[in-house]
């Protein structure tokens, strides 16, 4: 077998898993490298769960095989894999207070560990997460964010060689789930140890992953960078899932690395495809996306771009953008996100959106 | 006080006063007095029934003895049953459990203890195995077997009940994090579930426990009457010596004995609640 140059932590090797009738996990591959933060993004049901549990030993795949640190793992159980996890509402011991859950894994250690250590151990790893001096609080006596702590003190306290974390800022608000992607994302520097992270928020997603892997229906769709995934992606489900996208249906007239698609209403519209999806052919039916971001609007036509003219419908202030629901007659209704200060338009004020010809992408309709 | 409330809490309050507090009171006042000579209770001032106690010490050690094995065997009975209901049985399986244990209670407890008696009695089941060739000879009723399952069946429920609620609230995510940590079954079964259900342990023990103290039927039928508890002392003193004012101070004694452990009860919960940090770093 080939030597990786880059270690791999986590290796799925043709894995299904069904629940009776329901497939949850469907022949799915990935290598996860050592040192690196994994993101599975999806909407509920995709299987993106299922995939953590079956690398913690909480499932056993029906077929394939799970490598963990190169090693199979289909004898191993739970208890004894290498691995911890951040559970969804973090799963605290209501019996214990704070050190007695960070130091659960600790005291399950055979030959045992003295007490001394563990509470050395137990406090350094406090001390990573900011929450000194709490060893003795209740976790009711906790807010939803230090309880976070808590579960990830817990689990980094082993130095396991994967983390796995299971949605766990869905229950958090939002101002406190922003700190702590950045938290999460510096810790998972500072300790090096690979994280496996699972979450339907694409935002989260992007901020904190260094490999994102996108899933639908139990299938890994698409896999790559935040930044691959948003400039190429491989179809619409995935330009629809990280980002928002506009999309103009519309069937394939020209095919080739410049794609000419003809809308119903047998508008044209020229893109080039996206590098990672498979030829379009002439026929197929494919979509048009234009991030919001690269249409802008004006007051009259400018040359070399496509250009639409259309009525503002809706205004939103966001801050430091605003967003423009632009209703058109041609491209039908866009989302365009600028600038705050750079446009001053107003519902129901006539105005012509236009975008460079590169900033479209034509992508498979699935 | 309103007087919509004044009118609800009437009645429970004249309940508790008429019922509970009065007897109580007369039963204490007349552990005080003397015994008149033709039987009952004469006016006095003396501790002298209270000296007599240790007089009567045998019934009191067995009445704990009772209960205390009642109460262990429950226990080793209920928790395994409460487990399964609570774990492993599905929808199903645990509705006809439950219907199951609750179906004879709806029998009276002397009908159901005499049905034992049949039971075990020597044209019973000991007649059926000696039958079958598996025993030679065999005697279950009048034995101290006999109590113990007399008494397991008939507290059985009120021990599984509270074992079960407890159980069955267990966040079964707790079990998965305990094995992610590293614990193995045993492991997790000791660290997490049984003190998480500690709390409906204690209950049901203690209820259990409770009801023992005054039990003395299901030995007299199902053990042949041959122990005498306080159960019976007390029937004793009042029906047949009619020496009022020494069993008043027998039934003072019994109800010390259930203060004590039901504030032993009490402190134990409020420990396994988490009010005091202390029990935690035990474990």
């Amino acid at each position: 077998m080939m030597q990786p140059t880059v270690a791999i932590d986590v290796e799925f090797r043709n894995v299904a898993k069904s629940f009776g009738a329901v497939v949850a996990v469907d022949n799915v591959n990935f290598q996860i490298p050592k040192g690196s933060f994994f993101t599975f993004l999806g909407p509920s049901g995709c299987g993106k769960t299922s995939c953590l549990r079956l690398i913690g030993g909480f499932e056993q795949p029906d077929s394939g095989e799970i490598l963990i640190a190169s090693e199979s793992v289909a004898q191993v159980p739970a208890y004894e894999r290498h691995v911890n996890m951040v559970f969804q509402h973090y799963a605290l011991f209501p019996h214990m207070h704070v050190a007695g859950n960070v130091g659960y894994g600790l005291r399950q250690r055979r030959p045992r560990m003295s007490a001394r250590e563990i509470s050395k151990h137990v406090a350094d790893s406090l001390a990573l997460v900011r929450l000194s001096g709490y060893d003795g609080r209740r976790s009711w006596e906790l807010s939803g964010g230090q309880q976070q702590r808590v579960a990830l003190a817990r689990a980094l306290v082993n130095k396991p060689t994967v983390l796995l974390l299971d949605e766990p800022l869905a229950a958090l608000d939002r101002k406190l789930r922003k700190d702590m992607q950045v938290e999460l994302k510096n810790l998972q520097r500072e300790v090096g140890i690979t994280f496996v992270f699972v979450t339907h928020d694409q935002e989260e997603a992007l901020s904190m992953s260094d490999r994102i892997a996108v899933m639908r229906d139990g299938k890994i769709v698409q896999e790559g960078s935040p930044t691959d995934l948003y400039s190429q992606p491989l179809d619409r489900y995935v330009a629809g899932f990280i980002g928002q996208s506009n999309f103009i249906v519309g069937t394939v007239v020209e095919a080739g690395d410049q794609v000419t698609i003809k809308t119903e209403r047998s508008v044209l519209f020229r893109a080039p495809k996206s590098k990672v999806a498979k030829s379009l052919l002439a026929g197929d039916n494919a979509v048009v996306a234009i991030r919001p971001e690269r249409i802008s609007l004006g007051n009259k036509h400018e040359a070399g771009v496509e250009s639409f003219a259309g009525r503002v419908a809706q205004v939103t202030f966001l801050g430091d953008q605003t967003e423009f629901h632009v209703e058109t007659e041609q491209a039908g209704r866009l989302l365009v996100r600028m600038s705050s200060g750079h446009a001053s338009f107003v519902s129901g004020d006539p105005v012509i959106a236009y975008w460079k010809r590169e900033a479209g992408l034509a992508l498979l309709n699935e | 006080m309103s007087l919509p409330t004044f009118l609800l809490l009437a009645p429970a309050t004249l309940w508790y006063l008429l019922l509970l507090v009065a007897p109580l009171v007369i039963v204490a006042v007349f552990s005080f007095g003397a015994r008149a000579p033709e039987g009952g209770y004469a006016p006095a001032f003396t501790f002298e029934q209270y000296s007599n106690l240790p007089t009567r010490i045998t019934p009191f050690i067995n009445t704990l003895k009772l209960a205390s094995l009642g109460t262990f065997f429950g226990v080793l009975i209920a928790y395994p049953l409460a487990y399964f209901l609570a774990t492993r049985a599905t929808a199903r399986l645990k509705s006809i459990l439950v219907a199951l244990i609750i179906v004879p209670f709806w029998t009276s407890f002397l009908i159901r203890t005499y049905a034992w008696v049949t039971i075990m009695s020597s044209r019973g089941i000991p007649a059926i195995l000696i039958r079958l060739g598996l025993v030679n000879e065999l005697v279950l009723l009048n034995t101290p077997f006999a109590i113990v399952l007399g008494i397991v069946y008939n507290y059985l429920p009120l021990m599984t009940f509270p074992i079960y609620v407890s159980l069955e609230r267990l966040d079964k995510r707790l079990l998965e994090a305990s094995k992610d940590l590293g614990a193995n079954q045993l492991g997790t079964f000791l660290q997490i579930t049984l003190p998480l259900s500690a709390s409906g342990l204690v209950t049901g023990s203690m209820l259990v426990f409770i009801l023992l103290m005054g039990e003395y039927l299901i030995p007299a039928l199902l053990g042949g009457g041959k122990i005498f508890f306080v159960g019976n002392a007390l029937v004793d003193l009042f029906l047949q010596s009619r020496n009022w004012p020494f069993g008043s101070a027998v039934a003072m004694a019994l109800n010390f004995i259930m203060l004590i452990i039901v504030s032993l009860y009490l402190w134990l919960t409020a420990r396994l609640s988490g009010e005091q940090r202390q029990a935690v770093s035990l474990l």
